[in-house]
């Protein structure tokens, strides 16, 4: 008699056999998305640190050095840039601004947005209207613009940057989880729920929330990609970091001056926001082909002719 | 002499990646101008599907296979370009949802004369007044105001008129109507009925009235035609398929009709699974599903 | 409608004094422009004579009162850095702005309305994942690494457009392009979503069914059902047009607000800094406006409430 499995493999069986796992190991885009992600977090946290000292090393004497050659060390695999810095060690530690810029900024306009437009729904009248105007105060001046008027005021750091990411992008989710909350507040359950007496607090973690909760949960993926662009974008205009502080952008903005010369300060940076970006992006559409199947396409899976043949 | 409509042995089937479905399993099927027939079934036993293929709106993954004749052109394997022909000029469709039918950003007026003015190649004026004399012929009041009117302006019952104008606007030698008066209240209901029969009745076309609703199908046809699980179980005229039913199918529906009880005890429902088994039809099927439920 | 009207604009005015009292105390509570005009060791009285001309030796709040009062005469005061009426300047340098956004806008909608249909027509064949794939990608792109390698590829290598400047309109197309390439990516997704939703709709199956012709079908039944939802996203898409904007402004040296507001940043001029987020500001709400205007023209279902 065989042993029986523990608790820990049923669970891992399971999942392995669920419908989920089943589409996202059947396209290859969103595994290669997902392990180009976990890639670039496991350089940002571990292999960072390591390497923060040799990338702000400047050396004259290796200053843009050309790319694809091993001679000088795996450091300068990607060449050098106008301080001799080595690329591919400042891609690194900028790996690290973007994703913690990413995860902090996206979790607090996410966490803020969800709480403040679930109750702004719920409770409507004036508490709303008020709530309402303040993101509408944000909204209307465009993210960049309102990002360089704050960063204007606070010295430049990666934990300013985040709380100024973090607000600017609050009225998305905050009106997001508004509408949903309305619109579920209207819906027979919850008037159950009201009917027996449930308190408001109740009503609103246990009937409301979760259904504006997945939601929000794919806005978030959507915006980790917009976060990273926008940070890039601040810091290539050379507004919200200093040096040693490295992120791709303000690298893209380093190498432009040379642009025709040695083209590989900029692009190998740039090249690399995208790929990220992009692998985020596809990875919150294959979130949304999970939910909903009709619109996806690039996780369509092809039509095979499987002959089920019925009795 | 050949008659206006022949179906023979028509096979629709749908392959996916999900399986294969059988929805029109070998119907035979010939009728002329001025014939009446009621196409009654439940869910799934392919009456809309077999109305829709008349007219090559059957599109992938389903595929028509045997004959469909009208006027004595094969419509099976047709290409687009020319089932266009067809459509609207030959054979006149009106579908069930009213609302959903017609275009919510244009005037319905324009909606009409677009018909007369594109398929017809009548001039702009032409087409606008045609449009308000077929509005008027479907029960529009006060048409030539209503012509700039919107779809979510009118009622569902109203609308239901407008789509029956847009199937007969070109004179079809054939109207299809598939479950016209599913969705509208049934005061709302007889009034299109009688629309129905007096449209048919002044133009003399064939009319084929899909339904589920056996009361409906009574009033409307002179042939009545059941079907289940993609087949003709039954067919003959109206009255004597409803006095004499021979097969248990037809049987089985008529006893479940409300009308015909006294008491909700007495109703014999039939089960689902009747109807979307895939087995061969006609005899009750040999696997674990019941025969008839008794009532309880 | 015309109070409907009346209470969006007094809401809007409203938001706009929101932002400019945000804008007012954000960009008076940094440090003062006096540490960039004057080196180390200036004279007191330089110093005195300075923050007099500007207003800047008085408390906050009465500072923020005579703000008010200037501000509600359309007096933004004089820029520190240019020397002439702020309110002057920021207008200047908006309508080029509005000039980009708009060509950009146009060309995003009508090349999203093409894909998108192509895209919903031929679902899930080849041309529908290889738009899908391409409006990803551009929706990953930052506005800056665009106009670069727009720069490197075109102006480098092939040397058919210039870098900077604005005389003619060879200088335009990257610009216009860099603008716009973020909103073709999402307006195309738009439209593909919304097409293919009206393409299973009653009313298209009637169109088919009356005989009309697959081309008709699409353009003059479905596509106008189809456009609808960009008009709710156009708002958001105009707000990124104005970033883009900015970018663009910095990278092509390309007259536009852009430009101002990066300069009035670096050399700490408030009064051009808040009369152009004044002005941006204004121009959004008055969008915002427009859009309404025109969802309710579009879609009678709305106008005739």
């Amino acid at each position: 008699m065989q042993s029986t499995p523990t608790i820990a493999n049923t669970r891992i069986r399971r999942w392995r056999a669920s419908p989920k796992w089943q589409m996202f190991t059947s396209s290859p885009l969103a595994v290669a998305s997902a392990c180009w992600l976990i890639f670039v977090v496991i350089l940002a946290f571990v292999v960072a640190p390591l390497v923060v000292d040799q990338a702000n090393h400047q050396t004259i004497a290796m200053r843009f050095y050309a790319p694809f050659r091993l001679d000088k060390g795996f450091a300068f695999f990607l060449g050098a840039d106008s301080l001799g810095r080595p690329i591919m060690l400042q891609l690194i530690v900028g790996a690290r601004t973007s994703v913690l810029i990413a995860i902090f900024a996206v979790s607090i306009s996410a966490a803020i947005g969800y709480t403040i437009g679930v109750i702004s729904g719920y409770f409507g009248g004036w508490v709303d209207n008020i709530l309402l105007r303040l993101a509408d105060i944000i909204h209307t001046v465009p993210s960049l613009l309102m990002a360089l008027v704050v960063l204007f005021i606070l010295q430049p750091s990666i934990f300013n940057l985040i709380i100024v990411l973090g607000i600017t992008r609050i009225p998305v989710y905050l009106r997001t989880s508004r509408t949903q909350t309305m619109e579920v507040r209207e819906r027979m359950f919850v008037e159950v729920s009201k009917a027996i007496g449930a308190s408001n607090w109740r009503i609103i973690t246990r009937d409301i929330a979760p259904l504006v909760f997945p939601t929000i949960r794919t806005l978030a993926m959507l915006e980790v990609s917009a976060v990273i662009l926008s940070a890039a974008s601040l810091t290539f205009l050379g507004i919200g970091l200093q040096r040693p502080d490295v992120d791709w952008g303000m690298m893209v903005a380093d190498g432009r001056a040379y642009l025709k010369s040695t083209w590989f300060v900029a692009v190998f940076p740039g090249i690399v926001i995208v790929l990220t970006a992009l692998a985020a992006n596809i990875l919150s559409n294959w979130l949304r082909a999970v939910e909903d199947p009709a619109q996806s396409t690039l996780f369509f899976r092809a039509k095979k002719k499987k002959e089920i043949v019925k009795a | 002499m050949s008659k206006l409509l022949e179906i023979s042995d028509l096979k629709i089937t749908f392959e996916s990646g999900f399986g294969k479905v059988d929805a029109v399993r070998g119907v035979n099927l010939a009728m002329d101008m001025g014939d009446a027939i009621a196409v009654v079934g439940a869910s799934g036993s392919g009456k809309t599907v077999l109305g829709r293929s008349l007219l090559g709106l059957v599109d992938a993954p389903g595929i028509v296979r045997g004959s469909i004749k009208f006027g004595g052109t094969e419509i099976v394997g047709k290409p687009e370009k020319d089932l266009r022909d067809i459509r609207g000029l030959g054979i006149g469709m009106v579908f069930q949802d009213a609302l959903d039918g017609l275009n919510p950003v244009y005037s319905i007026g324009s909606q009409l004369s677009e018909i007369f003015m594109v398929r017809l190649g009548m001039s702009h004026s032409a087409s606008k007044a045609r449009a308000i004399e077929i509005m008027e012929q479907v029960g529009i009041r006060r048409a030539a105001e209503r012509y700039h009117n919107y779809p979510h302006q009118f009622s569902g019952g109203m609308r239901q008129r407008i789509c029956i104008a847009m199937a007969i606007g070109m004179k079809p030698k054939i109207l299809i109507a598939d479950e016209p008066t599913t969705a509208l209240d049934v005061t709302v209901q007889a009034g299109i009925l009688r629309l129905i029969k007096t449209l048919q009745s002044e133009t003399g076309m064939g009319l084929i009235f899909v339904t589920h609703d056996l009361a409906v199908a009574r009033m409307v046809s002179t042939r009545i035609v059941v079907m289940y699980a993609g087949q003709i179980v039954e067919e003959g005229p109206t009255e004597e398929v409803f006095r004499f039913p021979k097969h248990p199918y037809t049987k089985a529906l008529l006893a479940a009709h409300p009308a015909r009880v006294r008491s909700w005890r007495d109703l014999e429902p039939i089960p689902e699974a009747f109807v979307t088994d895939a087995s061969s039809g006609g005899e009750a099927p040999g696997h674990s599903s019941p025969s008839i439920v008794v009532t309880n | 409608m015309h109070t409907y009207l009346g209470r969006r604009l007094l809401s809007g005015f409203i938001t706009l004094l929101g932002v400019v009292v945000v804008v007012f105390f954000m960009s008076r509570l940094t440090g003062s422009p006096i540490d960039l005009f004057f080196p180390e060791g200036a004279e007191p009285a330089q110093i005195e004579a300075f923050n007099k001309a500007y207003g800047l030796d008085k408390p906050l709040v009465q500072q923020f009162g005579i703000f008010l009062l200037n501000v509600a005469q359309g007096d933004f005061g004089t820029s520190i850095w240019q020397q002439r009426p702020a309110m002057e300047a920021a207008l200047s340098e908006m309508p080029m702005t509005l000039l980009l956004a708009s060509i950009a806008m146009t060309i995003s909608v009508l090349v999203a309305l093409l894909l998108g249909s192509l895209a919903a027509v031929y679902r899930f064949r080849t041309v529908d994942r290889t738009i899908t794939i391409l409006s990803l990608m551009t929706s990953s792109m930052p506005h800056f690494w665009f106009a670069l390698v727009g720069i490197l590829i075109f102006a480098v290598q092939l040397r058919v457009l210039p870098t900077s400047g604005s005389n003619n309109w060879l200088s335009w197309v990257l610009p216009v392009a860099t603008v716009s390439i973020g909103p073709i990516g999402v307006l195309t997704q738009v439209v593909r979503g919304a097409m293919i939703d009206v393409l299973s709709s009653g009313y298209v199956r009637n169109a088919r069914a009356r005989g009309f012709s697959a081309r008709r079908v699409v353009y003059r039944h479905a596509l106008r059902n189809a456009a609808l939802p960009i008009i709710s996203v156009a708002g958001d898409i105009a707000a990124g047009m104005v970033n883009g904007a900015v970018i663009v402004s910095v990278v092509f040296a390309f007259p536009g607000i852009g430009r101002l507001i990066v300069g009035a940043i670096l050399n700490r001029d408030y009064p051009v800094l808040e009369a152009s987020v004044v002005v941006v500001g204004v121009s959004i709400i008055l969008l915002n406006l427009l859009i309404d205007i025109i969802c309710s023209i579009v879609d009678p279902r709305i106008r005739l409430n």
